[in-house]
């Protein structure tokens, strides 16, 4: 008679839970939505840390072009949400054989570091350790 | 016996009867709503499933090629082109999110789920999560948009719908589910109730018919229907009754040939007797002359061919009762005077006491009844004689009006005591069976055997009945009851 009882409690709960429209955790549900243009991604800095901007008119456009992007620094709209740079306009960026040398007269720091190597990822191999990039 | 076979079924059918229905009734129900539930369950769920899928794949599919349309500008998202996108995104209820700055409705991103805009943004793929907003459910999806060549932009779009439609639409297939086992459960008591009645109703018939058979109807047959068990049970009902039947036909057709045998005899050795009995009473008289063993001889024949004589009219009596030919001539007696005249006809006056004692001057008031004076004569006289043969004095005889409101409403009794040793109880209803002898061992006694035989049945046919009281020191006392409005 127990068992009886807790089967038809069990089924009970089951069919109440079972009802309506119940609430879920977030659920994948596959790739993300993809624009229909190609474009150049910069990456400022956001709460100091690498955030993408793009940049469509550099979608053909040489490494060296791409640091002197970052140098310009974000627009004034990406300015308003918070981007900024650490990479100062003094930068260089200079292909010695087939390695790309990052020219600066002063110290560069670490998030200018990062944004530069996260910037540049997808046009060349980039060697430094914890670019700690947004993931593609 | 036609009291106790109409009374059981009565009493114990409705419980039985009402128990099997009850028992079948719940039985269907039962598994009418498991089944059913079971059934609406299953459904229930995928339906719902079915349609929460197909808005949510809706939703998220619009979500990606709202992306993609609106994306189709050249020079996108910087700036206003940012702005422009939630234009083309579709501005209801849907925000861009570019560097946790929503651009489009901005109350909407207070909204959006936690867990969810961590997801987009750690998976950096295409999320969604359902919520419960005051009552109403809501699903909520976002997406980061990469490049077409996969490049993550930063920017992430979230949209939100309300699913009260969907839960509409599953409201209603709760409805229709509720509905349909309702119905299912009321077709589910009828087809029981159906069922119950096809197997009750031959179950009661049956019932019937046993009390009709018990109660002596052996002629009762039930209507073989259909060819299952209970089809072969009514079968089986019908040749046991029908065996019956022929069994006590047999019987008492063969209870009629003995009974017309003796009467035919008691008929035939009437003739002959009554010669023999007129030769007989010449021999009595011729005994004395004859002396010696001549004179014994002649007395012994003369009483055994008399007792012989006794036993063929009492013989011819009893048939006459058995063929159901025994007539009452009914006249109006005074019952007292009829006993006192029987008592002195036979002699019995010195031993046998009237009471209460008729008063010289007749002033005791007679009790009058519509009888037959003859029969009474005779169920006197063999209550008398068999007290005065088998009993002890002293014999009184008591006749009473009793006029006792009730059951001897309206009756005389007669009494016949008498202080012999009494009647063994198990021998009392059976002093009334024919040739029914007290005494085993005694093969051979003055009467026939069938004087207390022939009083019940005319008392019987008087509508009255006799009650045997004994007890060793009394005496045995035989009552006589007998309607006063004797109508038989």
């Amino acid at each position: 008679m127990t068992r009886l009882c807790s089967w038809v409690l069990a089924a009970a709960v089951l069919t109440v839970s079972a009802c309506g429209i119940r609430p879920t955790g977030s659920i994948d549900a596959g790739p993300g939505a993809r624009a229909s243009w190609e474009s150049a991604v910069v990456y400022f800095l956001h709460d100091g840390r690498p955030y993408p901007a793009v940049r469509p008119d550099l979608d053909s456009a040489g490494p060296q072009e791409l640091v002197e992007a970052l140098a310009a620094g974000p627009t004034t709209h990406e300015q308003d949400v918070g981007l900024r740079t650490e990479v100062p306009p003094s930068v260089r960026l200079v292909v010695d054989g087939d390695r790309l040398v990052v020219d600066s007269p002063g110290r560069l720091s670490r998030a200018a570091l990062q944004q530069i190597a996260c910037t540049l990822q997808r046009s060349v191999t980039v060697g430094v350790d914890h670019a700690d990039c947004p993931v593609p | 016996m036609t009291a106790a076979a109409d009374d059981r079924p009565t009493t114990r059918r409705p419980s039985w009867s009402v128990g099997l229905r009850a028992r079948l009734t719940v039985a269907f129900l039962l598994v009418t709503l498991g089944s059913g539930l079971a059934a609406a369950g299953l459904s229930y769920v995928s339906a719902r499933n079915a349609i929460l899928d197909e808005s949510q794949e809706q939703f998220l599919t619009q979500l990606r090629d709202n992306v993609a349309d609106a994306s189709s500008r050249p020079r996108m998202p910087s700036g206003d082109a940012l702005a422009a996108l939630v234009d083309q995104v579709g501005p209801e209820d849907t925000i861009v999110v570019y560097a946790d700055v929503g651009i489009g409705d901005g109350p909407l991103l207070d909204r959006i789920p936690a867990q969810l805009r961590r997801a987009v943004r750690e998976r950096a793929r295409l999320s969604f999560q359902r919520t419960v907003e005051s009552g109403e459910p809501v699903l909520y999806a976002g997406t980061p948009v990469t490049t077409s060549n996969g490049v993550p932009t930063g920017v992430e779009v979230y949209a939100r719908t309300s699913l009260a439609a969907q839960q509409d639409r599953i409201d209603g297939l709760t409805r229709q589910a509720a509905a349909v086992l309702t119905a299912a459960a009321v077709v589910a008591v009828v087809v029981a109730l159906v069922a119950a009645r096809s197997v009750l109703r031959p179950v009661r018939a049956l019932s019937r018919g046993a009390a009709r058979l018990g109660g002596g109807d052996l002629g009762t047959r039930l209507p073989v229907r259909g060819n299952d068990e209970l089809a072969g049970l009514v079968r089986s009902f019908n040749d046991a009754a029908a065996r019956l039947e022929d069994s006590v036909t047999r019987l008492q057709r063969e209870e009629a040939n003995s009974r017309r045998f003796v009467a035919d005899v008691s008929h035939e050795l009437r003739t002959p007797l009554a010669a023999m009995i007129a030769v007989t009473d010449t021999v009595d008289d011729e005994a004395a002359r004859l002396g010696g063993d001549g004179a014994a001889a002649a007395r012994v024949l003369s009483t055994e061919t008399h007792r012989l004589a006794d036993l063929v009219e009492n013989l011819i009596e009893i048939s006459r009762f058995d063929a159901g030919r025994a007539e009452l001539h009914l006249r109006v007696v005074d019952v007292r005077e009829l006993v006192e005249r029987t008592i002195a006809t036979r002699g019995w006056s010195p031993v046998v006491h009237v009471l209460p004692a008729g008063q010289p001057d007749g002033a005791a008031p007679p009790v009058t009844i519509r009888a037959d004076p003859r029969r009474l004569d005779v169920v006197v006289a063999n209550l008398v004689g068999n007290a005065v043969t088998h009993g002890a004095e002293p014999i009184t005889v008591a006749v009473a009006a009793a006029d006792v409101p009730g059951v001897d409403d309206d009756c005389v009794t007669i009494t016949v005591h008498d202080h012999g040793p009494g009647l063994p109880p198990e021998e009392r209803q059976r002093v009334f069976n024919r040739f029914y002898k007290a005494d085993a061992s005694r093969g051979r006694t003055e009467g026939s055997g069938l004087g207390l035989a022939i009083a019940w049945e005319n008392v019987r046919l008087h509508g009255g009945r006799i009650d045997v009281a004994s007890s060793p020191g009394e005496g045995t006392r035989f009552t006589v009851s007998l309607p006063r409005r004797a109508d038989a």
